[in-house]
């Protein structure tokens, strides 16, 4: 998290990882829900479908930031962001990547080039990549919640 | 399914069996492209042909339709702002003090930046009333059962956003959609659980409960895509399925825990007739839900009473109040 901002940000959560075989999934839970899951009393093991928010995963020992962290970092980014202008968002939504004229500011964190995209609110609305020639590679972006179907 | 479900609901059976009915109810379903038994099932709770009538003439025009608020990342006022600046015609909704009426949207809702970063959910204006009754605000944990894509667990957390909420539901599909909504609104506090909701009393025991249970949708009239012939049987056989969770939440219920129940449906028979077998079986009290809303429930029906404690709930028609068609009780078990 010290890629974007303090490390303090997830004060008060818990992280819980689950190995999915090739990757290890993160989920970030609020603790003072997490810690009442053993007061039940019941029997949950085995039937648990997911806890919390799925953050993140680490495949490889490569970091893949989800649409879920952006919540935590939501007005609270300081470093290893771009911001785009109102077209560059649209376009950027529909799943696209982002062309240099359309960057109003960008300050990287040097953490693999994955950068926040932040709007000209600076509301978080994807991950994206520094490429090559100025154009910041789409990784996921707010978009896909509409485009998955789920 | 246990014998005492079976036989509860033998009772209802026959009671149709030997409940005659005049020539206007065919009229009626014959008019407004209604099963016969839907026809007849709204007479009974209305007790007025004329009304029943009025109710099935109203279209989807006059039903509210509503969003609500997520007040865990933005407040109303600044939704307003933002989508009245998109062309979005808002009013506050009359009941629920997170909710918006839209009267006109340039664009589906669901397209909407604002609705991808999660500043609100479409929820119908009825549905977000039965979160209100339970009142889950202090509760250290609330069970959400038959939860669906999460439309009430996620409206829980704005009222609980530290305690625990635990939401049941057998579907994969709709699990996913779940984990994409809490994803999508920024929940944090919920633990989902893939399993049999007639089996919820395995997991432990609640302080409090919701069950939105699967109905026959009678509520849905106004909605013509929604509009489907249920005949009694039809009905008969969810009964059986609510009956069976309504009674296993009641096992996991804490003593003086609550639990609202409801269902999108105006019959008697998953309605009234439910919370009745089952409080009855388990020691619950039908209590009022502090709805600022709503008809009273119905303890009488062609000649079947239950205890006049079910006049408690809560009946929403859109004839009357311009929601969904709605029924909502809430139980307390005995300490």
């Amino acid at each position: 998290m010290s890629c974007y901002t303090s490390d303090d940000v997830l004060e008060g959560y818990e992280l819980v990882c689950v190995d999915s075989g090739e990757c290890v999934e993160v989920l970030v839970v609020r603790a003072s829900a997490y810690e009442k899951i053993p007061t039940l009393g019941g029997e949950l093991a085995g039937k648990v479908f997911s806890v919390g928010v799925h953050s993140a995963r680490v495949c490889r020992d490569e970091f893949k930031p989800l649409l879920g962290l952006l919540n935590v970092l939501r007005g609270r980014v300081r470093r290893g962001y771009v911001v785009v202008n109102e077209k560059s968002e649209k376009v950027f939504l529909y799943g696209r990547d982002i062309l240099p004229e359309g960057v109003l500011e960008m300050k990287p964190s040097g953490c693999k080039g994955v950068l926040v995209v932040l709007n000209r609110k600076l509301e978080p609305i994807g991950w994206a990549r520094a490429s090559g020639g100025g154009v910041i590679k789409n990784m996921l972006d707010l978009g896909w919640y509409l485009r998955s179907g789920i | 399914m246990p014998d005492w479900v079976r036989e509860r609901v033998m009772s209802l059976r026959l009671l149709h069996e030997k409940t005659g009915r005049g020539r206007f109810v065919s009229k009626l379903a014959s008019r407004y492209m209604v099963h016969e038994d839907q026809a007849a099932r709204l007479i009974g709770v209305l007790r007025d042909e004329r009304e029943a009538l009025e109710l099935l003439s109203v279209t989807e025009d006059a039903v509210m339709k509503s969003i609500r608020v997520n007040t865990i990342k933005v407040s109303k006022k600044e939704v307003v702002e933002s989508l009245g600046a998109k062309g979005v015609e808002l009013g506050d909704h009359p009941y629920v003090s997170y909710g918006l009426v839209v009267y006109e949207t340039p664009v589906s809702l669901s397209a909407l930046h604002e609705h991808l970063m999660g500043y609100y959910y479409i929820q119908g204006p009825a549905s977000m009333l039965p979160v209100l009754a339970l009142d889950p605000a202090g509760l250290e944990v609330v069970l959400d059962s038959c939860s669906g894509a999460g439309g009430k667990t996620t409206q829980i957390a704005q009222h609980n956003p530290r305690g625990l909420i635990v939401s049941v539901d057998s579907s994969p599909r709709k699990l996913l959609a779940l984990k994409n909504n809490l994803s999508r609104l920024g929940v944090y506090n919920v633990v989902s659980v893939r399993m049999d909701a007639k089996r919820v009393d395995e997991l432990g025991r609640f302080p409090g409960a919701l069950l939105d249970a699967p109905c026959s949708g009678d509520g849905l009239t106004p909605f013509h895509k929604k509009r489907r012939p249920r005949s009694n049987e039809d009905v008969l056989g969810r009964v059986e399925l609510q009956i069976e969770l309504l009674d296993s939440i009641a096992r996991a219920l804490k003593p003086g825990g609550s639990v609202v129940y409801s269902t999108c449906s105006t019959s008697f028979e998953e309605n009234e007739f439910v919370v009745s077998v089952v409080s009855e079986r388990r020691g619950l009290g039908v209590v009022e839900t502090g709805l600022p809303v709503g008809e009273e429930g119905v303890d009488e029906y062609y000649g079947l009473r239950v205890d006049s404690s079910v006049r408690r709930c809560r009946r929403l028609y859109p004839h009357k109040h311009m929601t969904e068609g709605f029924t909502i009780c809430k139980l307390v078990k005995r300490p």
